[in-house]
């Protein structure tokens, strides 16, 4: 049995959503100060790759990942980095498809946090840094939580983007998603009926968990 | 000088435009809702940056739009008691103490936290607390903060009435200690009273009247500051010759004041037996909004009168027909 799609794609999850949460966290944090039209401005691009399709999503990105153009060739000639037909374009299309989901959440969870602790924290002399981590991240635990889960859950079935970018490499760059999708094609139903149960007991594992987590801060 | 303000913001519908000077070190802003002494209260502590002015407290200058001076809050050293306490939910009550302090957090957090009997409660979160205990933390942090100016914005607001009088008293023997400036932000003159020695009264967004405390109670120099500083009798007067004639009450009396605009008189100024050299009100129609300590009567001083007046009367006395004034009691408002 290749539990490889199952591997791959727990660890664009995991990568991704650790990058969702610390840049979302950072980003969010960063536009909360700023004026309205910034705000305005910062979401909507922010949260573009979250409503076009994600094969649109990867076309662009494939467009400029291309070795056979500038930013694509660059990374490939300077760095020996190459983002297309490989685990990192997973880790990139996954990542830009799920970040709006984070940086979303985080954004309405700071929003959601009272004025006036943020205040008290600066006239007592608490640094910004200090204030986000001490103050900030702990009141808004509740919305950082539920979007970290909400990430991870759409880094792990991210198909459209990656199918572009990353291809369906068996072992490489294949995750369930693709899998399921290559198995159905084959016409081998009951490999995708069980690739579906995985993925279902999955999604059911990290609504449980977000569940669970999310009650429990409730309770606090 | 201790405070001197001078700051304009414009937020579209409202216009703050504030400016003080005082020696003193215990100032009260006395407002309506929305009159914009918080606003002003947090211009000072930098957490509202104005369009322009100027702020200085004990010689530091904190905001100078002209030289392009903005102190960040982290560096005004302003202890800012919020009307919500402002506690951070996920600190024990030890933790909320020490997150103001630099050096020797320890050593501090322990003193400040024995001094406003926390010790006990050290371990607590602020949701397990009273709201006494949540207020005393809110100063402790401050004061373990050591600010050089103490910012109270209706500071008792959140407490019941029986907590209040507690929390006043402690207070005032805390700020007893503290040598830098206070500056508290109320609706209520009891409050602003007991705390400052002198106030700034505020009316949408400008500074009506200031003064000594006494002076500005014992003698309100407008309409705005006999309302706030809980004056009940406030009516339009004109003079007509050599005369006062207030219409509201239909009412009037010989004065030599020509510069006269309105009349205040305080409800528990009223008399009920003529001294002699008083002027007498007949109560018509009276209503009687009963007190537990005392109440207080409404009522017609004269069947052209158009508005009501109100004096107090003990919850034993019986309503009298006929209530006097001392002419000294009648604030004259020009």
């Amino acid at each position: 049995m290749d539990w490889s799609p199952l591997i791959i794609s727990l660890k664009t999850g995991i990568v991704v959503t650790a990058l969702s949460f610390f840049i979302g966290i950072w980003t969010a944090w960063k536009v909360y100060g700023k004026n309205s039209s910034i705000k305005c401005l910062t979401d909507s691009l922010l949260t573009l790759p979250m409503v076009i399709p994600p094969t649109a999503a990867g076309f662009i990105l494939l467009l400029v990942f291309s070795t056979r153009r500038p930013i694509g060739s660059f990374l490939l000639n300077t760095f020996d980095i190459k983002v297309i037909q490989s685990w990192l374009g997973c880790i990139t299309a996954a990542f830009v498809i799920s970040f709006p989901l984070m940086y979303r959440n985080a954004r309405a969870a700071f929003e959601q946090v009272d004025k006036d602790i943020i205040y008290a924290a600066r006239t007592l002399g608490m640094s910004e840094y200090k204030i986000l981590v001490k103050v900030v991240i702990p009141a808004a635990a509740h919305g950082l939580i539920s979007g970290s889960i909400l990430t991870f859950a759409r880094a792990m079935g991210e198909y459209g983007a990656t199918s572009m970018l990353a291809g369906n490499i068996s072992g490489k760059t294949a995750t369930v998603s693709q899998k399921i999708a290559m198995v159905v094609q084959d016409g081998n139903y009951s490999a995708a009926g069980f690739w579906v149960v995985v993925v279902i007991l999955i999604a059911f594992t990290v609504i449980l968990l977000m569940n669970t987590v999310l009650s429990r801060l409730m309770r606090r | 000088m201790s405070v001197d303000i001078n700051i304009k913001k414009d937020l579209g519908k409202f216009r703050l435009d504030i400016e003080y000077k005082s020696e003193s070190r215990r100032i009260g802003i006395l407002g309506a809702s929305g009159s914009g002494k918080s606003l002003t209260l947090k211009s000072i502590a930098g957490i509202e940056k104005p369009d322009e002015g100027f702020i200085e407290i004990d010689g530091r200058v904190l905001f100078d739009s002209k030289n392009k001076v903005n102190i960040i809050p982290q560096k005004r050293k302003t202890g800012y008691m919020f009307q919500s306490l402002a506690l951070f939910g996920n600190m024990s009550v030890e933790k909320n103490i020490k997150a103001g302090i630099g050096k020797n957090a320890d050593e501090k957090a322990r003193k400040v936290m024995a001094k406003f009997g926390l010790t006990d409660i050290a371990d607590r979160l602020p949701s397990q607390l009273s709201q006494g205990q949540r207020q005393r933390t809110a100063l402790a942090r401050i004061i373990a903060s050591e600010p050089d100016v103490i910012l109270l914005d209706e500071p008792f607001s959140s407490l019941d009435h029986y907590m209040r009088d507690e929390m006043q008293t402690s207070l005032i023997n805390i700020l007893r200690d503290f040598k830098g400036t206070v500056i508290t932000v109320s609706h209520s003159f009891e409050e602003i009273y007991a705390l400052s020695s002198d106030i700034i009264v505020i009316d949408n967004g400008r500074v009506c009247a200031y003064g000594k405390t006494e002076d500005i109670f014992t003698k309100p120099p407008d309409r705005i500051s006999a309302a706030l500083t809980g004056c009940e009798n406030i009516a339009k007067a004109e003079y007509r010759k050599g005369k006062v004639y207030i219409p509201d009450w239909d009412i009037e009396f010989y004065s030599e004041n020509k510069d006269i605009n309105y009349i205040a008189v305080r409800a528990h100024s009223f008399s009920f037996e003529d001294k002699g050299d008083m002027l007498c009100f007949c109560v018509k129609e009276p209503y009687i909004k009963k007190g537990p300590f005392g109440s207080t009567v409404y009522f017609r001083p004269s069947d052209k009168a158009l508005k009501n007046m109100c004096f107090k009367i003990s919850s034993k006395d019986d309503i009298p027909q006929k209530i006097y004034l001392d002419k000294k009691y009648l604030l004259i408002i020009s």
